[in-house]
């Protein structure tokens, strides 16, 4: 499904980026954790096509197509969705309507039939219910006012609105308390149906804890530098990340 | 990356949607301004003596006064005297009756604009009073309002039939002096819309008034007074578009407002005058008075404004606040692409106890348009408890595109509570980049951030306006980069 | 009527033979042109935009001795003691009516690589050297100081060199047997990564009624750090023209503050450049107007390239029948893009014959930028002040409270330890806030 390989990115002239390699196949979940500074973000980012980085080398598909190529709108419509760690304010547009426009945005770029406002109200209503969001927060200007965890409770529901087949959730947990975090891991939790993936971007082990995943990659000084399952996130809690820097360096 | 948006160029090259010409034969006078042409104007108008005089010592005033440089615009001289200062349809003598008798051609130009005749009568509620060139040329739903006591006509037949009204409040609040526009409009204007709502009367529709410009080398000098009388309550719409043409055209429009104790008058314009081509050929030169006296206690004034058109705008809607407890308030949104330049705000003069006024401004530059936001907030001695709320937010499309404040704040009382803010800044990088990351197309995406930019002042508009407002910019901004 | 500069032009006339550097046909020529523009130009009156709110006409039309007639000066026998101003650092140059007086003055410790020059020594170098002092302007009070100048203090920072002990020129207004227009000067260069903090003062001893034009320049060049702080607590007879140039090169920086207190009229116009990338200036301010006062600060900001940013911050109170005008503009050039400018004027009125007239600007022509400005008159929080007395303050101790802790906030910001007290106790008093010690000192 997402297939990246040796993909260098630099910001200015400062490599971020040097090489990180990445499969992930149909319903798996990948945590990617590091330390601060080690790129976790900017992956993110890169992904999903935010302009400012230099692309220096190597590749990002998905699905076969060549991601780098495509501008955010186009790879939102061929399935990917990124939570945002700083979810965007942006006042005086309404959440359900701009959700509707994404919405509808992405059906037609996929050849679909675009959705009335009364088949689209019908969705929203079946999400709310799901994801447990406050309706009140639906019609208030996108995340205008909300609050650290509610921007994140609506990340969730806007991803299960578009129902994306890969979703990066970039350190969706910082800034949450121990509730948010678990409406946030069980909202996520129901999306997961066997064929749609994750990347769950984090600095530390406790997400993991609500969102289970299959593979932890630990990336430091800009390359995967350690892979494995669950159980290297709970080394890492322990040891923390030092140990691992030093292996970056030798790499 | 290799998404960055494109088409600057589908944006400029876009047509002017309402840019056609109609032909009908004009009843004009020749070009140039003296005496001669104020009189003959007046003759033609059947004005009684005390309106020439009137207009003629407007005139006086305005011979001895000097065209204004203040404001953050830049045009050629304008020639006064190649402009015809009076033109009417022909048909004027005989004056259609029905709607039938409205010169099909004329009704044709409304359609074109997605706005004919048949279809405004059916629009609930709304009275259309339209002037075509310089003279008004129908009216609906005057019975109607005659029921309630409404007086809604063309400002000639109010000066013919309402000579007390008129004698009384013309110039009450715009003296003809007041500046060099307005002292032109008063000597030369054509025609215009006058409005009295009688004591403790809700005037049961909304009025409304489309202008547009035609003939070649007319200047348009449209005159408004719309009254107010004690515990009366009107809105007033207006709006304006133009046929495309190549010459500059001078519009020089003054509108008095006045309400008296407890009265409300809210007033909003969408203006779409004809911005000129993206060399910053032809295009309309707005010169607008447009000034509200809340002369009566608890009484309010409302201005909102819609500027998407026009090569220059020069306008500041404004409030006298004479009354104790009055409020004044001005909501803009002014777009300025291509080579447009406005220079646009308002002036809130605090003078009885109480007062308070609201500004919302919003400004949006695209291109090498230049937007200016000019206001004025004063508390006299008196104006004890005076307060004003100012919010002042430019966006910015375009790196030869610029925006600029320009706010006076007086204060002579220490009882009063100013605040003024303002903000300068492109399209947010991330605002874009979140909405295109949910499958938004980058354009789509734009027009969303900005109609959420002025939803302050759009949802001040009477529903049907608002969807035109937000429609007008979406098309102003088409193709636009972020 | 224009009698000022009548006056002027007959003085020049006679005394600019005899002005320091006279004998230089470069300086001679330069005051000349400088004397022209300024005749040119004219003096202000409130038609123009810039003067909207302040009516020079009592400077204007009144009679000064500008240029010569230094005998009453020197005949003036103040000691340390007398200044009416504190000396708040061993760096000291004392100007009376605008001349240099050694026996007050204390430069002699100064380090390597910080030089003092007296503009009156300066212009007897040669050639290129006087280059600094040969800039012209296009105001008629910076013109009219250029041409008229005797004496003034030049500030010299070699490159590197960072100096944190701030070096102080004061500017003294006498008793004089006639009213005297003196014409203050100080230009401070800061070469590239050098640190420098001048406190620039001006005050007027009891009975003086004459007033100033003073004129700074400061250069900030490429890395440079420089503080400028400048007071003036002139008294009442005294009028007061103020005007500061800052030019900030690539990754310098400049914080310059003014806090006026004192004369009848007036008129401080700050202006900075950011010339160069990574340039940032911080124009901060305060000023307090009462019975008989009108403070007018203009100030502008230029951005003229990309990368610059700017933070400004001014207050104001106006009691009695003062009158506190503020007017701030922004500029970002065309093509200055990823700009950051701040702007912040906020003003209290205390009485109802007072006025405060604010009027801050934007003028952007690039489209990268943040800019944001924001303006507020009124008076003290009503929430605090029921917080006070609702804890047993009485009303007019809760009202000087929170009217001094308005005011204090910019001198809070004051780095140089001697003046931010004297700044504090200069408000303290003029807020009537004699109690706050006491607070204070309980804890």
């Amino acid at each position: 499904m997402l297939e990246i390989t040796n993909l260098q990115v630099s910001v200015g002239k400062k490599p971020i980026l040097k090489g990180l390699s990445l499969t992930v196949k149909p319903g798996e979940v990948h945590a990617i954790m590091g330390p601060n500074g080690s790129g976790k973000s900017t992956l993110a980012h890169v992904i999903a096509g935010r302009d400012g980085y230099n692309i220096t080398g190597g590749s990002v598909t998905f699905n076969g197509k060549d991601l780098l190529s495509l501008a955010p709108e186009e790879r939102a419509g061929e399935g990917v969705f990124l939570a945002f760690q700083y979810p965007v304010e942006i006042p005086g547009v309404n959440n359900v309507y701009m959700l509707k426009a994404a919405l509808n945005g992405i059906r037609k770029y996929r050849g679909e039939k675009e959705l009335d406002a009364i088949e689209f109200l019908k969705i929203v209503k079946a999400k709310t219910k799901a994801v447990g969001i406050d309706d009140g927060l639906l019609n208030r200007p996108v995340n205008m006012g909300f609050s650290g965890g509610e921007k994140k409770r609506n990340e969730v529901f806007q991803m299960s609105v578009l129902e994306p087949h890969l979703a990066i959730l970039d350190e969706t947990d910082s800034g949450l308390d121990i509730d948010a975090l678990k409406a946030v891991g069980d909202g996520v939790n129901q999306l997961r149906d066997g064929s749609r993936s994750f990347v769950v971007v984090t600095h530390y082990q406790r997400l993991l804890d609500y969102i289970v995943p299959d593979f932890v990659h630990v990336l430091a000084g800009g390359r995967i530098v350690r892979s494995g399952d669950k159980g290297l996130a709970l080394e890492l809690e322990e040891r923390g990340y030092d140990w691992l820097k030093d292996e970056a360096s030798v790499v | 990356m290799a998404s960055q948006p494109q088409d600057i160029t589908d944006f400029v090259n876009r047509k002017y949607e309402a840019g056609f010409y109609t032909d009908i034969e004009q009843d004009s006078v020749a070009p140039g301004l003296n005496p001669g042409v104020i009189e003959f104007i007046s003759k033609k108008k059947g004005e009684p003596q005390w309106m020439l005089d009137w207009r003629l010592k407007a005139y006086e005033r305005w011979t001895k006064m000097a065209e204004p440089k203040w404001a953050h615009v830049h045009y050629p001289p304008i020639d006064l005297q190649a402009i015809s200062y009076y033109s009417a349809p022909k048909s004027q003598d005989d004056r259609p009756k029905s709607l039938d008798e409205v010169d099909p051609e004329l009704i044709a130009t409304y359609e074109k604009l997605g706005i004919p005749l048949e279809e405004q009568k059916m629009l609930a509620g709304v009275a259309v009073d339209m002037v075509f060139d310089s003279v008004s040329v129908h009216t609906t739903f005057k019975e109607k309002l005659a029921e309630v006591g409404v007086i809604f006509c063309s400002f000639s037949e109010a000066v013919i039939n309402h000579p007390e009204l008129i004698q009384r409040y013309l110039g009450s609040v715009v003296p003809v002096s007041d500046n060099y526009f307005a002292a032109l409009n008063s000597a030369v204007f054509t025609d215009g819309s006058f409005v009295y709502i009688p004591k403790n009367t809700r005037c049961p529709m909304e009025l409304s008034t489309y202008f547009r410009i035609n003939a070649m080398n007319t200047g348009q000098f449209e005159r408004t007074l719309i009254i107010a009388d004690s515990g009366s309550h009107v809105s007033y719409l207006e709006g304006c578009t133009a046929p495309m043409r190549d010459e500059n055209q001078l519009h020089a429009a003054v509108v008095e407002l006045v309400a008296l104790d407890d009265a409300e008058i809210k007033y909003s314009t969408v203006q779409n005058w004809y911005p000129g081509d993206e060399n910053g050929v032809g295009g309309i030169y707005n010169f607008v008075t447009k000034r509200g006296d809340c002369r009566g206690n608890n009484s309010k004034i409302s201005w909102t404004q819609v500027e998407t058109g026009s090569a220059i705008t020069w306008k500041y809607p404004s409030c006298i606040l004479k009354g104790d407890n009055s409020i004044g308030e001005f909501y803009s949104v002014a777009l300025a692409r291509n080579c447009q330049q406005a220079d646009t705000g308002t002036k809130m003069v605090h003078l009885g106890r109480n007062t308070r006024s609201t500004i919302i401004s919003k400004g949006i530059s695209a291109d090498r348009g230049q937007n200016a936001y000019r206001g004025l907030v004063r508390i006299a001695k008196g104006a004890t408890n005076a307060r004003n709320y100012t919010q002042c937010d430019s966006l910015l499309i375009g790196d030869r595109s610029g925006a600029h404040t320009f706010p006076y704040v007086e204060v002579k009382n220490s009882s009063a509570q100013i605040e003024h803010e303002a903000s300068t800044s492109k399209i947010s990088d991330d605002q874009l980049f979140y909405l295109r990351q949910r499958g938004i197309r980058d354009e789509d995406a734009i027009n969303m951030i900005v109609n959420g930019f002025c939803r302050d002042v759009f949802k001040e508009l009477p529903m049907e306006f608002a969807v035109e407002a937000q429609k007008l910019l979406s098309i102003s901004l088409e193709g636009s980069i972020g | 009527m224009n009698l000022l500069s009548d006056q002027l032009a007959e003085q020049f006339q006679q005394h600019a033979g005899t002005l320091p550097g006279a004998g230089k046909p470069r300086v001679a020529d330069f005051r000349r042109e400088a004397f022209t523009r300024f005749e040119k130009i004219g003096m202000p009156t409130l038609r123009q935009e810039d003067w909207k709110y302040t009516d020079i006409r009592p400077l204007r039309e009144s009679n000064y001795i500008a240029l010569g007639d230094h005998e009453s000066v020197a005949s003036n026998k103040l000691t340390q003691a007398d200044l009416p101003f504190p000396i708040l650092s061993s760096h000291v140059a004392v100007f009376l009516d605008g001349i240099f007086n050694s026996d007050l003055s204390s430069l002699d410790t100064l380090p390597w690589g910080v030089t003092c020059t007296t503009i009156a020594d300066f212009l007897q170098r040669d050639g290129d050297e006087v280059a600094p002092f040969l800039n012209q302007f296009d105001t008629a009070f910076p013109a009219l100081n250029c041409a008229l100048v005797e004496d003034g203090m030049l500030v010299q920072v070699a490159a590197g060199v960072n100096f944190n002990e701030p070096i102080q020129a004061l500017y003294v207004n006498t008793v004089s047997p006639g009213a005297r227009l003196n014409s203050a000067r100080l230009i401070i260069s800061a070469s590239a990564n050098s640190e420098v903090t001048i406190i620039e003062s001006h005050a007027s001893v009891a009975g003086s009624t004459n007033a100033t034009n003073a004129l700074t320049e400061i250069n900030a060049e490429t890395g440079a750090n420089v503080s400028h702080y400048r007071i003036q607590i002139d008294n009442a007879s005294c009028h007061h023209i103020g005007n500061v140039y800052v030019a900030v090169a690539n990754d310098a920086s400049v914080n310059t503050y003014s806090f006026a207190f004192g004369g009848a009229i007036t008129r401080i116009d700050v202006n900075a450049d950011l010339i160069g990338r990574g340039a940032h200036v911080t124009m901060n301010g305060l000023f307090m107007v009462n019975d008989g006062q009108h403070i007018d600060h203009h100030t502008r900001v230029r951005h003229r390239v990309g990368e610059t940013t700017s933070s400004e911050n001014y207050k104001g109170i106006a009691d009695g029948n003062g009158r506190g005008v503020f007017n701030g503009k922004i500029l970002v050039e065309q093509d200055a893009q990823k700009i950051e400018a701040l702007q912040s004027s906020k003003n209290l009125l205390l009485s109802d014959n007072a006025e405060i007239d604010t009027k801050p600007e934007l003028e952007i022509y690039a489209d990268d930028v943040k800019c944001a400005h924001g303006a507020t008159v009124g008076q003290l929080d009503e929430d605090a002040f029921f917080y006070l007395r609702s804890r047993g303050i009485d009303e007019q101790t809760a009202r000087s409270i929170l009217t001094f802790a308005f005011a204090a906030d910019i001198a809070a910001s004051v780095t140089v330890a001697p003046l931010r007290e004297w700044l504090e106790r200069i408000i303290m008093t003029r807020t009537h806030a004699a109690g706050i010690n006491e607070i204070d000192d309980r804890g």
